[in-house]
């Protein structure tokens, strides 16, 4: 089984089975296109992901390692959200913050899957809340003047949706 | 680190996953979020805005407020809730121009009759802005107070006349009568006209459509009603570039006889709505015919053999099954290229499947993939149980406006099982509704929570079952379609406005 090294940006070395590594496209672009030879035991820096997010998605893409590739759907229409596996669900119960870098780490390592469900999680956090809520929630300065807010909501009244 | 800091890449991903009502109220939290979700392009092109109208002050403001939130819509629907009254109105805000020049698709409908000086000229005047118009739509209910055709006509004639008389103060000129030939619409090409008298004006003395044909030259899909001789006209005018045509009425005897002898060479979709139209002549003239439905006009056995012969490339096919008798259905087999078939109005005795009783072993519909049964009775013993036999590629089954009663019902399950002899992927469940023996109670979810006929069936519909609205009857049944959703094994279906009598917040 061969194995490669990641380094993060806090400078610590991790040693990872190529195939959980893979899970990223974006170290598997540098393996297969970009051709950086593993086995020269130098370290591929990740400069964007720290170690203590690193460590927690090796964690789940050790877990995901042998999914099958997700079917591909179209972007029109609204998704499921209530499809998180359990594993996903638990493994996902931090605080905001964590959540956050996690995604964000998984979209700079270009996880499709994690990202998903991160997005899920997420949305379904600002699910059937209101816009105040979803504010205080994510803790977003509301940044409208005065009076837009109601501009766009009576915008809205006259909004539906058609199929 | 704060949702903020997700890129622009991030947010849009995780605003795919709300459902409309979260997106729409997401859009009030921040002007980053407002932006990045209307910049969805598909959110954007399902949104369409409507414009409930009381009066045309009122449009005039929601236009205004349109036009300053620079969205650029691609449909508008304006629905006029109320009489308006006109010679009040204010001139239109400059801005709604702006704001239609972008409108593709526009439907305008009238709640409450409204007098047809009224819809004169609000058409003309909202029409009047749309450029780039592909589609367009008028709904009008019918004015009970005016008796006849002729009355009509001089209501519209008179219109016309105060619409160039008030010329002075509105700025009309002699093509305001002539609202489409204004309207550079040389990109149109949906046309629906409702009702009877929609968009016809009487000039002097011979009522003509507004616009010469060759304003409607790429029109291709047509729908209209014929209640005067001069709308069949429309309709012989643009028989061969019509690819659709839906006739929702042909009223007059000469108009019937017109349409009968017709010929459409590239028509592919033809619905008929009307009961006089028969079906068998009309379709002679129509090789390429791919979508044939005679809604509620009756065929007889030898009509279906006919429309077999004469429309080798039928994909579509409808069938009224009231009058027929066992095994009258058998000429469909004849159709080769038949994938979807629709079945309607049962309301007689004969078990549907009846139908195909004497269908032999080789005899199976094996093209077919999906099956409608539209009003149909389901009553008697087991009308499902021979599908697996003839239809055996069936991949979509849907059963709309269907009465069922208990006896349907509790076989259901044991029906079930059997339909997963076929490899079904789509089961919908369209306004059906059940009864109870004494007529009172709606309980069709009742049936779907034997848990064991789900089991039984998710391990073949694999993609989705759509209830769609199935009315709950009572807060029971509410309870019941929660817990069916609840249940459900994941991705198996979903369940799209249903409502209980208590209320719509049955999924809350």
């Amino acid at each position: 089984m061969s194995t490669i090294k990641l380094e993060t940006s806090d400078g610590v070395k991790f040693t990872v089975k190529t195939q959980v590594a893979k899970c990223s496209g974006t170290i598997r672009t540098m393996l297969e296109d970009i051709g950086i030879n593993p086995q020269d035991g130098e370290a591929i820096p990740l400069s964007n992901v720290h170690s203590t997010i690193l460590q927690k998605i090796l964690v789940w893409a050790e877990h995901h390692v042998d999914d099958p590739e997700p079917p591909r759907d179209d972007a029109d229409a609204a998704k499921r959200t209530d499809d998180i596996c359990s594993w996903d669900e638990d493994f996902l119960k931090v605080d905001q913050r964590t959540l956050f870098d996690v995604m964000l780490a998984a979209n700079y390592l270009d996880m499709k899957q994690l990202i998903a469900v991160c997005c899920k999680t997420v949305a379904n956090m600002i699910k059937g809340k209101t816009a105040d809520q979803i504010r205080k929630t994510f803790n977003i300065e509301n940044d409208f003047p005065p009076g837009d807010e109601d501009k766009i909501r009576l915008r809205n009244q006259f909004c539906e949706e058609r199929r | 680190m704060s949702l903020e800091s997700a890129g622009d890449s991030l947010l849009p991903q995780i605003f795919s996953y709300l459902p409309f009502p979260d997106r729409l109220r997401a859009t009030l939290v921040c002007h980053r979020w407002n932006s990045l979700i209307w910049n969805i392009n598909s959110f954007r092109q399902r949104t369409w805005l409507t414009l409930r109208v009381k009066t045309l002050d009122f449009l005039t403001d929601a236009i205004k407020q349109l036009a300053e939130s620079n969205r650029h819509y691609s449909r508008l629907r304006i629905k006029f809730i109320a009489r308006h009254d006109l010679l009040k109105t204010s001139p239109l805000h400059p801005g709604l121009l702006t704001a239609l020049t972008h409108l593709r698709h526009v439907e305008i409908c009238y709640d409450t009759p409204c007098v047809e000086e009224d819809w004169d000229v609000v058409n003309y005047r909202l029409l009047q802005g749309c450029d780039w118009l592909e589609s367009l739509s008028l709904e009008f209910p019918l004015l009970a107070s005016i008796p006849d055709v002729a009355g009509r006509g001089q209501s519209t004639n008179r219109a016309v006349k105060a619409l160039i008389e008030r010329k002075k103060n509105v700025t009309v000129d002699r093509d305001a009568i002539d609202p489409i030939r204004h309207c550079r619409m040389r990109s149109l090409t949906t046309l629906r006209v409702h009702p009877p008298t929609a968009m016809f004006f009487q000039n002097e003395s011979k009522w003509v459509y507004p616009g010469p044909a060759y304003c409607y030259r790429n029109v291709t899909s047509l729908e209209i009603y014929i209640t005067l001789d001069y709308q069949a006209d429309l309709v012989y005018q643009l028989r061969h570039q019509l690819r659709s045509l839906n006739l929702l009425q042909v009223f007059p005897e000469r108009s019937v006889d017109r349409i009968k002898r017709m010929d459409f060479p590239l028509l592919e979709r033809l619905t008929l709505n009307c009961h006089n139209v028969e079906d068998m002549k009309l379709v002679d003239n129509i090789p390429r015919l791919k979508y044939f439905d005679p809604s509620r006009s009756a065929i007889s056995s030898q009509g279906i053999t006919k429309v077999a012969r004469a429309c080798p490339n039928l994909q579509e096919f409808g069938v009224q099954l009231d009058g027929l008798q066992e095994n009258d259905l058998l000429p469909l087999l004849n159709m080769t290229k038949l994938t979807v078939l629709t079945l309607r109005m049962s309301t007689h005795g004969i078990p549907l499947l009846d139908y195909f009783q004497n269908a032999g072993k080789t005899q199976t519909f094996n093209q077919l993939t999906k099956l409608i049964l539209q009003d149909c009775k389901l009553s008697g013993s087991n009308p499902l149980y021979s599908i697996p036999r003839v239809m055996p590629n069936l991949k979509s089954l849907v059963l709309r406006s269907c009465h069922t009663n208990m006896c349907f019902l509790e076989e259901l399950p044991t029906i079930l099982p059997c339909l997963t002899q076929l490899k079904l992927v789509h089961l919908e469940l369209l306004n059906v509704t059940a009864f109870r023996p004494n007529g009172s109670t709606v309980i069709l979810p009742r049936t779907l929570m034997y848990g064991d006929a789900w089991r039984a069936a998710s391990g073949c519909w694999t993609q989705r079952v759509l209830v769609r609205d199935v009315r709950a009857g009572t807060a029971m049944n509410g309870l019941l379609f929660r817990r069916l959703y609840k249940n459900s094994p994941t991705g198996a279906y979903r369940i799209v406005d249903a409502t209980g009598e208590k209320g719509n917040d049955l999924w809350r």
